[in-house]
């Protein structure tokens, strides 16, 4: 194909090469969506494939992706370039790290990243992120107190260079995971990601002559930087704060939130929250980052693809040594049950400029069970089970019943969890009555009765919230149900972990979304449907 | 009783083709699709074609008919009253679903009520485990309990999907059995019988679409039967299905979620039919319309098949065609979004208000209208001059709602929508062809619907691709690849098992069972014994992976030794659609697959020949390679040699742009096959 190098960036071309550099992402997550090993990768769509221009800058996601890992991702590769440097890297290299505070906030999920090289120069990063069904350590759950105690540790590193894997670094994951056959198979599906999305771009460079693809990122990157600032320049300039609280620990934690919004800038700080603790709940800094950008984003422009420039005009800070801020070694591998809080504030501090844009509380953060045991053949076994509550409603809209929000993990089959686990299922219902009550309710949890038939015990985790502070309503909407793990019909504490023997059950309950606007307006059309169809009780 | 006629019904129109299976004479036709009742426009289209051609309605031999009834039904929600009988504890899986959201950003997730609202969905005492072992049984007291509610209820049909039913149909069995005794009218599909495979959320929604479609497909085809009749034609009707195979119309009221994804399949037929014409092995069939693009693969001579797709965001787990769609199509409107991007579609202007030279309101720029300013498409010409266009309401919709936002000139702006939607076109043709692992080069273009002419040719050149075929009649070409449809019925049986010597047994067992059920089903449509083909396949993958691909097995019984084969197809097919395998791992099978297919008897067609002599009608400009430039003006009937672009060939329903470098010559079967250098 013979077609004239771009000597300028015309903005049929730029769309032209965004279409390219976008359907090559979703290739590679087809990659990795379907040769992934666990399940989580491959039902839970748990993982995303982002390319970023030669400074670390992110060009595109693939779509459907998760919220974290997109704001993660390209800071860990500048991360790579700024510790490893360029000069270090060479054709062929793939370089891997699972570091909470330089990946995505906890190890489980392990980062790759690979230089493409276009003659002799390093033109862009491929980069993928994807959960592991096991990386050793403790099995998840908020128990451990420092990241050392959480599993395998894999700092800014090479697992392949020049072509050739790094067989101690495998031979080492191998020895040290529950699941050494899927978390390896894991890992090559996403090299085998990242070698596409070198090969597709060195394509697309070649068909259009691009020598470089900095001119382009910048012209991507300014236009989204102005879209953002003129919306942000739409809110009335002012301070808007958010506090509450959630279930905590022995005590409750408690959240600060002020966004700042300043002409065409936003100002996120979390000054005020509790300090870190010495368990698995931790958000790194740039988990907090992606959470509270994310936020943002669904609020001001969420149809327009996200690159770098969407966040230039945004600022997220926090204290140093606070639950969204914490120092190394803190454990994290429990994020998600401070992190996913994170959106709900900022849109709480919003609520009086957006009112009809923001929802909710919802019944996030995720639900995760995890189970681990000896099979009777001795061989070791580690399985994930997700759950999701019901979402916040929103002025105008009831909140959908068990919904993921603000991830986007999805739930396995009982078919499929009782053909892999020694689990049965008793039943899997909505949870009446627990949306909470206002001119539109908030979305339903779900119950989900299992019961142990392994002969040998099962050890399990979970990581539940919103157990004792339930999701908050918006203009008046009341409050969603509380969530309730109970094992053998008893509440359990939640954030230890238990033993499961044959013929025990656990009940996972899971909560409501907040309810929006008064419930006194309710309509008493929509009043008489909840209550035939036993929405409500 | 000579005549074989295929009707494809769409939005618009109603497109049929005849094949006189003495003679080999084609004719085609399109008349308009009446949405009251679609076998009104079919019978006019039917009467029309009799006149036409030359028979009598009593001398048709069989009507092959594919419908989108099925599809709007569901899409519009116009549908009957239905219960769900679920295990208890588990009534709410219709509705709880599998908790992804599609649009990360979005904060108002779309969520229709579920199909069955929760009033209707019924639980019953009753557990089957996951080995198909019964943990609970079902007693009659039961039963009878649920046939009494499910008459108190009113139920116009009943859907049943037990957990883990897959693995042991027996009590979904006796609760069908009760309510046939107690309802004999009622319709009632099984889970078991749907749609035989693990997840019971993609299981439970295929039974429940196909529940709530059986009165609405009774109805049509009862209708349809009496127009036939009072029409004087006797000739059997088949229907298309999702799997381009047709079945009867006893198959089709009662397993109705079977014809849901069956638009593309005409098309994808059409295509298989015109690979092997033209000897071509690897195709790609783009199908552009007014609002979507539709990609199909014939690879090694077959159809690419998939065995779950949706409709409406509902899962349907059934063996369908493999399709990409994407929302670009002559309609697809052109914007700059808040971050000054020029997109094209999805968004689309449908036949209502239409693109804005429609001269019908439509104030926002199209593809149509991009074609029609840079003298691609002639404004008296349009529809074969049936539909005059508007230059100048499509010029003022381009310059101001692109060309000024963007600073780019009316010429500029309308190439550079056309340049943004053909590398739309191009990036689905790649992702069809990388997700089935095939490499590109090795393709051909097969160009048809209306408004692929004016883009096949620059997205070729895109992709590489130095081959675009265009087939005569190319606005009713599914209804030519209908007309060569046959029979067929996919059967499946869904167990986990390790791919070794100890799977053989069930595997054996399974398969005889799939053969007689198979056979049977051939034996009803009466199609003789030399005629009947069995391909069996697996859905594998390796232990501790959570999708399977399927693995085509062939007409082959489950042995010692005609396993290990089916495992090395399976590592070579994992091989070439995620580039690695793990030849040592342990491979499984989840799910043993039938097709029987019926192989219908025709006759080849006989196309008219070219004529005699090439000579273009006239000239135009028109702008291209960004110059205006006069450009030659060629009707497809009087093509009988070779041309040189850059030229335009136009027909009634279709224009085709010919592009600088590219020649275009007559090839067999009416055919036009455009070739590159």
């Amino acid at each position: 194909m013979d077609r004239h190098p771009v000597s300028r960036v015309d903005p049929v071309t730029l769309e032209v090469i965004w279409t390219r550099v976008g359907s090559m992402v979703d290739e590679a997550a087809k990659v990795i969506a379907r040769t992934a090993f666990s399940t989580l990768s491959n039902e839970a769509n748990d993982f995303a494939c982002v390319m970023t221009d030669a400074r670390g800058n992110s060009l595109a996601e693939n779509s459907g992706s998760i919220p974290s890992f997109i704001g993660t991702l390209p800071a860990t590769v500048r991360h790579f370039i700024s510790q490893m440097g360029l000069e270090q890297m060479r054709p062929g290299d793939v370089l891997v790290t699972n570091n909470p505070w330089l990946g995505t906030g906890h190890l489980n999920d392990v980062s790759l990243v690979k230089p493409i090289f276009r003659e002799g120069r390093i033109v862009a990063f491929g980069s993928t992120t994807s959960h592991m069904p096991d990386i050793g350590g403790k099995i998840r759950s908020i128990e451990p107190k420092e990241m050392f105690e959480e599993g395998l540790h894999l700092p800014l590193m090479h697992l392949m260079r020049e072509g050739k894997t790094d067989e101690t670094l495998l031979r080492l994951i191998r020895a040290n995971v529950r699941t050494p056959e899927q978390t390896v198979g894991d890992i090559f599906a996403m090299v085998g990601a990242l070698d596409l999305l070198e090969r597709r771009l060195l394509e697309m460079m070649g068909d259009y002559g691009l020598v470089s693809l900095e001119e382009i990122a910048d012209e991507l990157f300014a236009r989204a930087e102005a879209a953002m600032r003129r919306a942000i320049e739409a809110l009335p300039d002012g301070v808007y704060r958010y506090e509450m609280e959630t279930d905590g620990l022995d005590a409750p934690f408690h959240f600060h939130c002020a966004v700042t919004v300043k002409g065409s800038e936003i100002v996120v700080d979390y000054a005020g929250t509790s300090p870190q603790q010495p368990r698995a709940v931790n958000t790194v800094m740039a988990y907090t980052f992606a959470m509270s950008v994310y936020a943002l984003k669904c609020l001001l422009l969420p149809s327009l693809p996200n690159n770098a420039g969407m966040f230039r005009s945004i600022t997220v800070t926090a204290p140093e040594g606070t639950l969204v801020n914490p120092r190394f070694p803190a454990s994290c591998g429990g994020r998600a049950s401070v992190g996913h809080y994170l959106p709900i504030m900022i849109f709480g501090a919003l609520a009086p400029v957006l009112p009809d844009r923001v929802i909710a509380g919802a019944g996030s953060p995720l639900w995760i069970l995890t189970q681990t045991g000896v099979r009777p053949n001795g061989m070791t076994y580690a399985n994930v089970l997700f759950f999701n509550g019901g979402m916040g409603a929103m002025l105008k809209k009831d909140g959908p019943s068990c919904l993921s929000w603000p991830s986007n993990i999805s739930s396995t089959p009982v078919e499929v969890a009782e053909r892999n686990s020694p689990l049965f299922f008793r039943y899997k219902r909505l949870r009446p009555g627990s949306g909470g009550r206002g001119k539109y309710r908030g979305g339903l949890g779900q119950d989900m009765l299992m019961e142990s038939e392994s002969e040998t015990p099962i050890a399990v985790g979970f990581i539940t919230e919103r157990t004792r502070v339930p999701a908050p309503g918006l203009h008046g909407g009341a409050p969603g149900g509380r969530g309730a793990v109970l094992i053998n019909g008893k509440k359990v504490d939640n954030r230890l972990q238990h033993t499961l023997v044959k013929g025990d059950t656990i009940l996972m309950s899971t909560p409501g979304g907040g309810g929006a606007g008064q419930s006194r307006e309710r309509p008493s059309a929509l009043r008489k449907r909840d209550r035939r169809l036993g929405y409500t009780e | 009783m000579s005549t074989r006629i295929a009707v494809d019904i769409g939005g618009t129109f109603t497109d049929l083709q005849s094949l006189d299976e003495r003679t080999g004479a084609l004719m085609s036709l399109k008349v308009p699709t009446t949405p009251e009742d679609p076998s009104i426009g079919l019978m006019t289209g039917v009467e029309k074609l009799a006149r036409q051609a030359g028979f009598a309605l009593a001398d048709v031999a069989l009507l092959l008919h594919g419908t989108t009834i099925a599809t709007n039904a569901i899409l519009e929600r116009r549908l009957p009253s239905g219960v769900v009988v679920a295990t208890r504890g588990f009534e709410d899986v219709l509705e709880i679903g599998r908790h992804a959201r599609r649009d990360i950003y979005g904060l108002r997730p779309r969520r229709e009520p579920a199909l069955i609202p929760r009033d209707r969905r019924l639980g019953i005492a009753e557990r089957v485990r996951a080995d198909g072992n019964i943990e609970q049984p079902l007693d009659r007291a039961e039963i009878a309990r649920i046939v009494t509610e499910i008459a108190a209820l009113e139920a116009e049909t009943v859907a049943i999907a037990l957990i883990n039913a897959y693995a042991n149909p027996l009590h979904e069995r006796q609760i069908g059995a009760a309510l046939a005794q107690a309802q004999p009218d009622l319709p009632v599909s099984l889970s078991s019988a749907i749609s035989p495979e693990v997840r019971e959320y993609e299981r439970t929604s295929t039974t429940v679409l196909n529940a709530l479609l059986v009165p609405i497909m009774r109805a049509y085809l009862a209708r349809l039967k009496e127009r036939m009749e009072a029409a004087g034609m006797t000739a059997p009707l088949l229907l298309v299905q999702s799997n381009s195979g047709v079945c009867s119309a006893d198959i089709a009221a009662t397993e109705p979620a079977r014809l849901l994804l069956s638009g593309p399949s005409g098309g994808a037929l059409a295509a298989l039919k015109t690979a092997a014409a033209q000897g071509i092995s690897d195709l790609v069939g783009i199908d552009m319309g007014g609002t979507s693009f539709d990609v199909s693969v014939v690879h090694a001579g077959g159809i690419t098949q998939v065995m779950q797709g949706e409709v409406d965001g509902l899962p349907v787990r059934l063996p369908m065609v493999e399709i990409r769609t994407i929302g670009a199509g002559g309609g697809s409107i052109a914007g700059v979004d808040a971050g000054g991007r020029l997109n094209v579609g999805p968004r689309s202007a449908g036949a209502r208000p239409g693109p804005a030279c429609y001269g019908q309101g439509g104030e926002e720029p199209t593809v149509t209208d991009a074609n029609l300013v840079l003298g691609r498409l002639d404004p008296a010409f349009f529809l074969g001059g049936a539909m005059t266009l508007h230059q100048e309401a499509a010029r003022r919709a381009i310059e101001t709602r692109v060309g000024t936002r963007l600073g780019l000139d009316l010429d500029r702006a309308a190439e550079g929508m056309l340049t943004v939607t053909n590398a739309n076109l191009a990036a689905a043709i790649r992702l069809s062809l990388f997700e089935k692992g095939l490499d590109i080069r090795d393709f051909a273009l097969l160009s048809f619907g209306g408004a692929g002419g004016l883009h096949a040719i620059p997205v070729a050149e895109e992709l590489g691709i130095s081959r675009v075929i265009f087939p005569p009649d190319a606005s009713t070409f599914s209804a030519y690849g209908i007309l060569y449809s046959d029979i067929v019925h996919d059967l499946a049986w869904s167990r986990l098992l390790r791919a070794g010597p100890e799977c053989i047994a069930p595997l054996a067992e399974a398969a005889r069972d799939l053969r007689m059920r198979g056979a049977a089903l051939l034996e009803q449509d009466g199609i003789a014994r030399e005629r009947r083909e069995m391909r069996l396949a697996a859905d594998m993958r390796y232990h501790g992976q959570a999708f399977e691909i399927p693995v085509p097995w062939g007409d082959v019984t489950p042995s010692t030794a005609s396993l290990p084969e089916l495992i090395a197809r399976f590592h070579e097919l994992h091989q070439r659609r995620f580039s690695y395998a793990n030849p040592h791992d342990i491979v499984e099978i989840v799910t043993l697959r039938l097709s029987a297919i019926g192989r219908m008897a025709y006759r080849d067609s006989k196309r008219s020949a070219f004529s005699a002599a090439t000579h273009a009608v006239e000239s135009r400009r028109v702008f291209l390679d960004g110059n205006w430039r006069e450009t030659p003006v060629y009707r497809r009937t009087g093509i009988a040699g070779t041309i040189s672009g850059p030229a335009i060939v136009e027909e009634e329903y279709t224009t085709i742009l010919l592009s600088t470098g590219w020649r275009l010559a007559p090839v067999s079967q009416g055919a036009l096959l455009a070739s590159k250098g």
